[in-house]
């Protein structure tokens, strides 16, 4: 009888996780990992010969598998009770929440390095002839923000040392092309410009950024106003930052998502991949997470405030210009946002042919400065 | 497929079984071809291409095995040992040998483009055993060559052993039972098994790779040692893990294959650990190779000659590198060693002192059989030679990482599961503790790309 027992609940175990999985609509993506879920894969004997076939149906089960969140989610909290300082390749640091980075890597790329600035020199130089100003501005990412707050044992970056950093900078200014390097204004209190949770930076290190870059314009391009009348607060949400999302919102915080009110609002309109939308730089949809800046990452927007005597700004990056904008387009007649992980029309040269900002900001995260795919890659 | 795998768990094994169990009983050649079906399918899923291959070994054996009542049987015996080693041989050393002559003599042959098909060497190895216990008059020939198929290609052992002796399972292939009590077993062999690889070897994996990657003259003595130690640790669980799954696999389905591993970091000397470490294969290389080659029933000269030549042909099983030729001959010297001096002196020491001496010379070997080349393999020793006290960070991660895992993997190599299983209320508590475990291990494999099966590659 026992052993009936036993049969019957390993048996019913086996055989209805596999029942469910099949009849369960599968989901197209995995909101806690961040990514897209396999789809089955199209039969084909050539596939099946060459392995590829059942490595795929694998691959599918894997992500499709009937109570998966839970699991991982059970797996996740139990390591974070059995206090292991990495999990989920988050490394758990006091407060914080930072990449896991391994192995560490002697040497850069090398060739994606002069890749990059060769692109850059060759945009910079596109821009001078046409009569737009070009600026470069470099963010320290979370982790790099954070690297003395690793414990000692674990690696603080995915290189050995700081040469990919300051060889790109050193780059920069060898072509001549204008560039900001923030970390000298953000480390002065990376605590208060910073998520704990999030790799990026939180609100006010996007409105710091803001500031720096609209002194720098107003130096040494051309005038336009600078907003300071805002004041910042948190959200009435529990903030869900990228990291802590990884961990399934598990790792208890008092980490926040900020926004603004501006003392004297500035009306816009604004468009999405050409389609207008309303007029709002935060997403009430997204008010736990990042995204909640210009409601994520879109291929291309474009606010216009109507008022033609101020400049346009092209703004290209990551996710980081997101929160940067929120404010950013107060300065300017114009502002477009480009983020080539998504926007596949037109090339950035051929973009410009056909509009021409007086100012490109070309905004990255010192981990992406030798990406050279998505916003790497212009063309 | 591998058996620590969702679609294995979850697809493969449920669909097998139900196919399996919705013939009756008494049908049990039916039974045996649903088995054929779905072990030819696990393996072509792995080697969809190389599957002929396989059919190739069954024909090949089941003609000779017909063969071996006829008077020229020695010569059909041979002729069958010659091709069994030929198709090893081409698929597993040739690329081996043939840069090995490079490298002597300054050629350039050009390697072939040979891919090592999945488990060859242990299903070659069954397959001999069938012959040659037909040969010997240990079995009787198969006539029926679904039969003779299954024993070769049987998924549960078909491609990381234990190796099955064709006289250990000949008669459970056309009479066996098929109990709930050892259906039950065979679930519980079953999870403990898949627990040992998913739960502790996966982690072990983690440590020792990471530690082993790192190049010799960048590891400290005690980083050398935690690296070794952790190596050390992760193939006991990966392949006993493996074993024990088998094992519980071949109960669901009403066979009992002999056990592969018994507590072997127990051991007080290398003879015992030899005796309790993959026990089938030491097994097989004692009956067909050994014993006919004269045993220890012979001069000491030759005695030695016959272990050297049975433990350098154990190490060169495992694979086509001079680490496994070296890690075989290694311990072929140190029996030796035992043999004729040692034993007597072990007898007398204290039970501490022979588990260090033993475990100190297994996890030696280890390092000769993880690394990549020789060369590395004498570089790592004489850095686990070198003393210092200098603690690499790395320990300190692994340790504040994964201190579950390797105080449960310490423990649970020596026999207290066993001590604690007999107790009187223990069978109450497997009920939770399996399904503890199997539910441990689907989040871990959920959680964990990171799967690799150390017996694979044999």
């Amino acid at each position: 009888m026992k052993s009936l027992l036993k049969i019957f609940l390993f048996c019913g175990m086996i055989f209805s996780i596999p029942v469910i999985t099949l009849l369960k609509e599968p989901a197209t993506s995995s909101y806690y990992e961040n990514r897209t879920l396999a789809v089955f894969p199209p039969f084909s004997i050539q596939a099946v010969m060459d392995g590829d076939y059942f490595s795929e149906v694998e691959t599918y089960i894997n992500d499709h598998l009937a109570g998966r969140n839970i699991l991982l989610k059970l797996n996740t909290q139990k390591e974070l009770a059995l206090h292991n300082p990495v999990v989920n390749d988050t490394v758990i640091s006091g407060d914080l929440l930072l990449p896991y980075h391994g192995t560490v890597l002697d040497h850069y790329n090398e060739e994606s390095m002069a890749q990059e600035l060769e692109m850059l020199q060759t945009l910079n130089g596109y821009c001078s002839e046409h009569d737009m100003q070009f600026l470069y501005v470099a963010i320290p990412e979370q982790s790099n923000a954070f690297r003395d707050r690793y414990p000692n044992y674990l690696s603080n970056s995915s290189y050995a040392d700081d040469s990919l950093r300051t060889d790109f900078i050193d780059g920069l200014t060898a072509l001549n092309i204008d560039h900001i390097q923030m970390a000298q204004y953000l480390s002065a209190d990376y605590d208060k410009f910073y998520s704990k949770t999030d790799h990026h930076y939180n609100l006010y290190g996007a409105y710091e950024t803001y500031l720096r870059v609209m002194g720098y314009i107003n130096e040494n391009y051309l005038t336009a106003p600078i907003t300071t009348d805002l004041s910042i607060t948190p959200t009435s949400t529990q903030f869900l930052g990228s990291r802590n999302r990884k961990l399934f919102g598990l790792f208890p915080t008092d980490d926040a998502l900020y926004t603004y009110t501006l003392e004297k609002p500035v009306p816009f309109e604004r468009y999405d991949n050409g389609k207008s939308v309303a007029a709002t730089v935060f997403s009430e949809s997204n008010q736990n997470v990042y995204g909640y800046y210009m409601g994520g990452d879109i291929a291309e927007t474009i606010i216009r405030t109507n008022r033609p005597e101020l400049p346009d700004v092209l703004v290209i990056g990551d996710s980081f210009t997101n929160a940067l904008e929120t404010i950013l387009y107060t300065s300017f007649d114009e502002m477009r946002s480009l983020d080539f992980r998504y926007y596949t029309d037109k090339s950035i040269f051929e973009y410009l042919e056909d509009y021409h900002p007086d100012i490109i900001l070309y905004v990255r995260d010192d981990l992406s400065y030798i990406l050279t795919t998505g916003n790497g890659d212009l063309g | 497929m591998v058996f620590s795998s969702l679609i294995f768990l979850f697809f493969f094994l449920p669909a097998v079984l139900f196919f399996y169990y919705i013939v009756p009983q008494k049908w049990l050649a039916a039974r045996n071809g649903v088995l054929l079906i779905f072990s030819l399918f696990f393996y072509f899923y792995g080697e969809p291409r190389l599957i002929l291959l396989l059919f190739a070994s069954i024909l090949i054996n089941y003609f000779f095995g017909l063969l071996m009542r006829s008077p020229y049987k020695k010569i059909w015996l041979t002729l069958c040992i010659i091709l069994n080693v030929l198709m090893l041989g081409v698929y597993k050393y040739l690329n081996f040998f043939i840069t090995t002559a490079n490298n002597l003599f300054g050629v350039s042959v050009p390697l072939l483009n040979i891919v090592m098909p999945i488990g060859i060497s242990f299903y070659t190895f069954q397959a001999l055993s069938y012959v040659i216990d037909v040969y010997r008059r240990d079995a009787w020939p198969q006539k029926n060559p679904f039969s003779l198929a299954l024993y070769i290609s049987m998924f549960p052992q078909l491609i990381a052993g234990p190796i099955v002796r064709y006289r250990d399972v000949d008669e459970q292939l056309s009479q066996r039972e098929h109990k709930a009590s050892v259906f039950a077993e065979g679930i519980d062999r079953f999870v403990y098994g898949l627990a040992k690889k998913v739960l502790l070897s996966n982690v072990f994996a983690q440590i020792a790779d990471g530690i082993f990657q790192r190049p010799a003259d960048d590891l400290t003595f005690l980083l050398a040692w935690f690296g070794a130690a952790a190596y050390t640790l992760q193939i006991y669980y990966d392949f006993s893990g493996y074993s024990d799954m088998a094992i519980g696999l071949g109960k669901m389905f009403g066979f009992r294959f002999l056990e592969n591993f018994n507590y072997p970091y127990i051991s007080r000397s290398v003879t015992e650990f030899w005796r309790r470490w993959h026990m089938s294969l030491s097994t097989w290389f004692r009956d067909y190779v050994y014993i006919p080659l004269g045993g220890n029933r012979c001069s000491a000269k030759r005695h030695i000659f016959n272990l050297l030549v049975v433990w350098g042909l154990t190490g060169f099983w495992h694979g086509a590198n001079f680490t496994f030729l070296a890690w075989g001959l290694y311990f072929g010297v140190l029996l030796i060693i035992e043999k004729y001096t040692l034993t007597k002196i072990l007898d007398k020491l204290p039970r501490v002192i022979t588990h260090i001496y033993a475990l100190f010379f297994i996890i030696i070997g280890w390092v000769l059989f993880r690394s990549d080349s020789l060369s590395y393999a004498l570089e790592y020793l004489q850095v686990m030679f070198r003393p210092s006290l200098t603690v690499d960070p790395m320990i300190v991660e692994y340790c504040l990482r994964f201190w579950p895992y390797l105080l449960g993997g310490v423990i649970l190599s020596a026999p207290l599961y066993q001590v604690v299983a007999r107790k009187k209320n223990f069978s109450i508590l497997s009920y939770p503790l399996i399904a503890v475990l199997f539910v441990l291990c689907v989040m871990s494999l959920l959680t964990n790309s990171y799967n690799p099966f150390i017996y694979f590659r044999f």
